[in-house]
């Protein structure tokens, strides 16, 4: 027989029984979409995490924290163990890890707390601000614009993807260089642009400065790419530390604090000379007394998790195939025990007990390939609901996630290919009963 | 046509059959030798479960004899795999049979090709072929028409192209006026007939109606398994 032929005789069966094909078919298109969403959200939380750490190159660096005890810097937060001893992360450490072997590297960052908030110059969308004081060798990766040109560059920022895009500015994030974003400080800043009350300043006065914020005008000179720091808002290290002076007056005499003198760096950045030295840089850190938290490590225990995850999801959508082809296989069962007397009249016309099993499991591939294939567009229809509607709301949450449901192009043949698979396992019993079927007993019953 | 032993098509030669009932073991044909011949039209006659229909199955490849050969131009049917004895089946045999076996739920034209389908005929070829068959057993005008939707008559007239439409050199009808009334029944056998005498085909008429066999060149008498009686009607 031909192919054409073998699809067409099958057809013909999938449609003398609407009732039953259908309902045979729907059930392979429920397994099939949980089996789409599943490996859809398992692919996009891949991605995510990808999306999170950047390029394979942001997997060789480690951040360095005072504390031994790391664990809130882990992207599952946790608990932190203070550790008294510590020791504070300043330019001596950020020059001895530098020499430390494989390193290739070593940059510090500051944690700006005096900056609350910013909003786009003439927008009214407000961001809290995750300012960073970075070196202008930092090295951030760009996807528009330049990096600082000096430490001491003032009134100047990069700011992190994540913001571009909520801006409206993710397809073409080169737009905002240039222009303006208004930082507001908190409240009772004394940081550099601040206008501070002067020694005979009355309570008052004073009350009305703690209650009120500055404002900084800053203009965006780079973006950042995809990564750890696409959430960030960066600024020269010079100008964190003008920030971070505070200025008052004591006896009358005005004073000023550099507080990331006083307290250290939040953490120092250091870049590993490869992945597989990453793990005895990060035990030389340890042996030096300062905490640490590598990319590679996080990232290892997110694909690890991820892996779980997949594994987990990936049962229960093959448990709901498998039940789907168990449905399958009574249909063709069915098919065979109502077409004994068809069965017969095709090998008395000369058809071989091979084209008789090719039939059966043309018909059992035809309703896994239709059942898959529905499935497939379903899920993929629902994986758009997915990112559309529960990614928004996790959007709203503070998560980042772009999509959380990618149905990438091998899932939509695989899922097919696996459904039609399915479906031919399920038709091979019933298939081999019709062969075997006595075609004498078939005609004279 | 009068039959001639050195035109000999089908040559049987001591054949039996027994089949299992339950834990009985019951002998369906016992030593049977027979010659059919080319374009020969012979009955088979005999009582229900005399045996006559598995010598049909037998000489049609649908079942093996326990015993014996059954030789078709001289090339015995024994070890011939499933392959080669289906295609024997799609290619030198047409079956009728008296339930008509036609699939109910597909089309006159459909249930004519299937043959052909199995034949690997290309689909316009085998659709010309079966309208050209359905039109000398009158049926042209009703080949979208489902099996089903068809009178009895017109049943087995279907069955009569379809058993006719890859060129059989042999036609087993087994009791195919059985389900029909005398005058649909006399039709069908003015149909075997011509096939027999104007086409030069081989037609096996099982039967137990004596009238119809008497229509015959020849007929056998069959009971309990065995070939009792032979006649020709050649003369007559």
């Amino acid at each position: 027989m031909r192919t054409s032929d073998y699809l067409m005789v099958a057809l013909k069966d999938i449609r003398r029984q609407p009732l039953r094909s259908g309902l045979t078919i729907f059930a392979l298109i429920i397994s099939t979409v949980i089996l789409v969403l599943m490996a859809a959200i398992s692919v996009g939380g891949r991605q995510a995490i990808t999306e999170q750490f950047g390029p394979s190159s942001g997997l060789t660096s480690i951040a360095v924290t005072p504390n031994q005890s790391n664990s809130s810097l882990s992207p599952f937060g946790g608990i932190q163990e203070v550790n008294s001893h510590a020791a504070k992360l300043d330019d001596t450490t950020v020059t001895t890890l530098a020499k430390l072997p494989h390193v290739n590297s070593a940059s510090p960052q500051a944690h700006i707390w005096e900056l609350a908030n910013f909003s786009l110059d003439g927008s009214d969308k407000q961001f809290v601000a995750q300012a960073e004081g970075v070196p202008s060798d930092a090295k951030l990766p760009l996807t528009a614009g330049v990096a600082f040109t000096s430490n001491d560059q003032a009134n100047v920022a990069i700011i992190g993807l994540s913001y571009a895009k909520a801006l409206g500015f993710g397809d073409n994030p080169t737009q905002l260089i240039g222009k303006t974003i208004n930082v507001t400080t908190q409240k009772g800043y004394r940081g550099i642009g601040a206008t501070i009350p002067d020694a005979l300043a009355t309570k008052t006065t004073l009350d009305a400065f703690n209650q009120q914020a500055t404002t900084l005008k800053v203009q965006i000179i780079g973006v950042t790419t995809t990564g750890p720091n696409q959430n960030e808002l960066f600024v020269p290290i010079g100008w964190a530390h003008a920030i971070r002076t505070i200025h008052y007056y004591d006896a009358g005499m005005s004073k000023q604090t550099d507080q990331i003198a006083e307290n250290g760096y939040t953490t120092i950045k250091v870049m590993v000379d490869g992945t597989a030295n990453v793990a005895s840089v990060s035990s030389a850190i340890e042996a030096l007394g300062y905490g640490q938290v590598s990319t590679l490590s996080q990232v290892q225990r997110l694909q690890q998790l991820s892996a779980t995850m997949w594994m987990i999801l990936g049962a229960v959508a093959i448990i709901a195939v498998v039940a789907a082809a168990l449905g399958v296989v009574n249909t063709m069962l069915m098919a065979v025990s109502e077409q004994r007397y068809t069965i017969g009249v095709w090998r008395a016309c000369g058809a071989r007990r091979r084209t008789m099993v090719a039939l059966f499991l043309t018909e059992s591939a035809l309703l896994g390939f239709i059942g898959g294939a529905l499935g497939v567009a379903i899920g993929m229809f629902a994986g758009r609901f997915v990112n559309e509607y529960v990614g928004v709301l996790l959007q709203n949450q503070g998560f980042t996630l772009t999509n959380i449901a990618i149905v990438p192009p091998w899932l939509v043949g695989g899922t097919i290919v696996v459904t039609t698979i399915f479906g031919i396992i399920a038709g091979a019993y019933p298939a081999y009963r019709a062969a075997r079927q006595d075609p004498v007993q078939a005609l004279t019953e | 046509m009068s039959s001639r032993p050195n035109d000999t098509l089908i040559h049987i030669t001591d054949i039996s059959k027994k089949y299992r009932r339950g834990h009985e073991s019951v002998d369906a044909l016992h030593s049977i030798s027979l010659d059919i011949y080319k374009g020969e039209l012979l009955a088979i006659v005999g009582p229900s479960g005399s045996g006559k229909t598995t010598l049909t199955h037998i000489v049609g490849g649908l079942i093996t004899p326990d015993m014996g050969t059954v030789e078709v131009e001289g090339r015995p049917l024994k070890g011939r795999r499933d392959k080669q004895l289906s295609s024997f089946r799609n290619s030198e045999v047409g079956f009728i049979f008296q339930n008509f076996s036609l699939i109910p739920y597909y089309t006159v034209l459909e249930n004519v090709t299937l043959p052909l389908v199995v034949a690997k005929m290309a689909p316009r070829e085998r659709r010309e072929l079966a309208k050209e068959y359905l039109k000398l057993v009158g049926l042209e005008k009703r080949i979208h028409q489902r099996a089903n939707e068809l009178s009895g008559g017109e049943r087995q007239r279907v069955a009569i192209a379809r058993a006719l439409v890859n060129h059989p050199q042999i036609i087993i009808a087994d009791e195919p006026t059985g389900s029909l009334d005398s005058a649909r029944g006399n039709e069908i056998m003015a149909i075997l007939e011509t096939l027999s005498h104007t086409r030069g085909i081989t037609v096996l008429v099982v039967t137990h109606d004596t009238k119809l066999a008497a229509r015959a060149d020849r007929s056998i008498h069959i009971q309990d398994g065995h070939l009792i009686k032979e006649e020709s009607h050649a003369n007559q």
